[in-house]
Formats: structure tokens, sequence, C-alpha cells
């Protein structure tokens, strides 16, 4: 009879233990879903603001979107090949990779970067020359 | 008589039973609450650390578009408006405080790449800005004693009206709690 009593006791408390490590682990997983959310919304703003800014850059008299319009209509694409990495490489976190694209009628005439897989992906498309460019960044 | 003593003891045996039962479940309850309350409080200061980020980077998009640091018709920073902020900001500082409030914001240049120095007025007439150093404090408000400092930062686009440039920079705030 005492036995079984000290059973049942075992029992409950193995219950209410199993309904406590629940409860924690739902109330750190609840909280640690809202923290990536934070993250993935200021790594999308971060991307975007650089792909914005790398596009302004100035380098001896030359824009860096001018350039890629040059290399769209005449092909002429070192100047861009060589800058950007250049400027990736320094702003970019030892560690990160990004994957550049430059796209006009269909047709993508620049690809620089390693990045593959998954990663935050930002889109900026602009009209120079009468040119449509759109050009695409992905960091991972 | 033998009966009624047995039945007694039978009682009082069941008594501390419940007693001990009861304590127990107290117990169980009490630490459950603790922990809770624990972890609650935990998140509670973890979700203040991200409101305050949040916050942070809220401020950071606005930064960029006020008229006092921004360029004319650009989503850019102008560095001529940047110097001349840093020093009304100190002029008036309540009134940036109200609005800031415990910060550090700053500004540094990245590419071109340049001397890694603060910036100061004499730097800016010296003939080889924006070469001679990278880095602007627009504000500065930083407590004496802190909890937590969350940073928040960005890249964008400086705009060097003397030499007509574009630049690639990082806008940095630094929130004091």
């Amino acid at each position: 009879m005492r036995k079984k009593g000290q059973t049942e006791i075992i029992g409950l408390l193995f219950i209410v233990l199993l309904l406590m490590g629940i409860g924690l682990i739902f109330i750190k997983l609840s909280n640690s879903n809202n923290s990536n959310e934070l993250a993935e919304i200021r790594s999308n703003i971060e991307t975007t603001n650089l792909l914005k800014a790398l596009l302004k850059v100035d380098v001896e008299g030359e824009n860096i979107g001018d350039m890629l319009v040059e290399c769209s209509l005449n092909s002429n694409c070192g100047r861009a090949r060589s800058l950007i990495p250049d400027i990736m490489k320094t702003i970019l976190k030892p560690g990160s990779s990004y994957k550049f694209e430059a796209v006009s009628n269909g047709v993508m005439f620049i690809e620089l970067g390693d990045c593959e897989g998954s990663g935050i992906i930002s889109n900026q498309p602009y009209v120079r020359q009468n040119i449509f460019v759109e050009n695409r960044l992905k960091l991972c | 008589m033998v009966v009624d003593c047995f039945s007694n003891k039978k009682g009082v045996a069941r008594m501390t039973e419940t007693i001990l039962v009861l304590f127990f479940v107290v117990v169980l309850i009490s630490a459950v609450m603790i922990v809770y309350y624990k972890i609650n409080i935990g998140n509670i200061k973890e979700r203040g650390f991200e409101l305050s980020e949040e916050g942070a980077s809220v401020l950071l998009n606005s930064i960029t578009r006020m008229a006092e640091v921004s360029c004319n018709n650009e989503d850019c920073l102008d560095i001529v408006k940047i110097l001349a902020f840093r020093e009304v900001s100190k002029r008036q500082a309540s009134y940036y405080r109200s609005i800031f409030g415990n910060k550090k914001i700053f500004v540094e240049r990245l590419y071109p790449e340049s001397l890694e120095k603060e910036c100061e007025v004499n730097d800016f007439n010296s003939n080889v800005f924006p070469g001679n150093c990278n880095k602007i404090t627009i504000y500065e408000e930083v407590p004496e004693s802190y909890n937590s400092k969350a940073i928040v930062s960005s890249p964008v686009s400086l705009w060097y009206d003397v030499h007509g440039a574009h630049s690639l920079g990082r806008i940095t705030i630094e929130v004091y709690k």
C-alpha cells in the first residue's frame, strides 16, 4: 500500500517536472522567434541602404551607377569589376560574403561575389541615359 | 477505548500526510512561480533592450532625413551640414537632448578610405580633406554610468560638396540605458 503511494507521488512529481520543462521551453522559444524577426528586418534595411549607397559612390570623378550603365552599353566593365569587390571588402564584416548582379534588358551583364544559398536580397532599379538597370545585392 | 486510540492515531497520520502533501504542493507551485518570474524578468529585460535597438533603428532612418544633416534632394548625408550641426547641437544641448536622449551618433567614412581620426573644423579646412580624417561625431550624450549599450548602424552615402563627390560611409547610434 505504502509502495503504491510512493510510486504515485513519484509519478505526480514527474508529471509536474515535465510540465515545468515544457513551459520553460515554450517561454524561451516564444521569445527567440521575436529576436530573429527583428534581426532579419535590420539585415534587410542594412542591405538596402548598402546597395543604395554603393551605387552613389564616386571614385576619381566616376560614379559606380554610371560605370554599370557604361558596362551595359559598351561592355566596358573592367572598372566596375575591380571597384565593387574592393568596396564590399571594405564595408563587409570578416566572414560575410555577397553577390552583386546587374541586369539590363533581361541580360545579366555583371555578376560579382560568391554568396550562394540563402541570404538577404535587395533590389535597386534606376534609369540613366535611357537605360534601365536593375541591381541586386545578396548578403550571406 | 482501544478502538478510539487507534482511530485517533490514524487520523493524526492522515492529517500529517495531508499537511505534507499540501506543503510539497505549495513548495512546487512556489518553485514554478519563481522560475517563471525569473524567466519573465529576463525576457522583459531582453525585450527592453530590443525595443531600444528598434527605437535606435527608427532614429537612424529619421536622422538620414533630418533637414539639419541630409542632402537637399537626395538620400544622403551632407558632410558640411553635419559639421555645422555638431556645433549647433552643442550650443542647443538641452533641445537636442530632449530629442535624442542618452546616445552617441557618429558617421564614419569607409570608402574611399581615409586616416582614422575624428574630423575637426581644421581638418575640413585642410587641402587633403577628406583624406585626413574619417569620423564625425554628430551628437554625444554619454551618461556617467549605464547598464547596457545597444549599437545600431547602417551604411549611408556621404556627400562632400567641396569635391562634388559621394563616399560610402556608416552611421552608428549607440544607445545607453
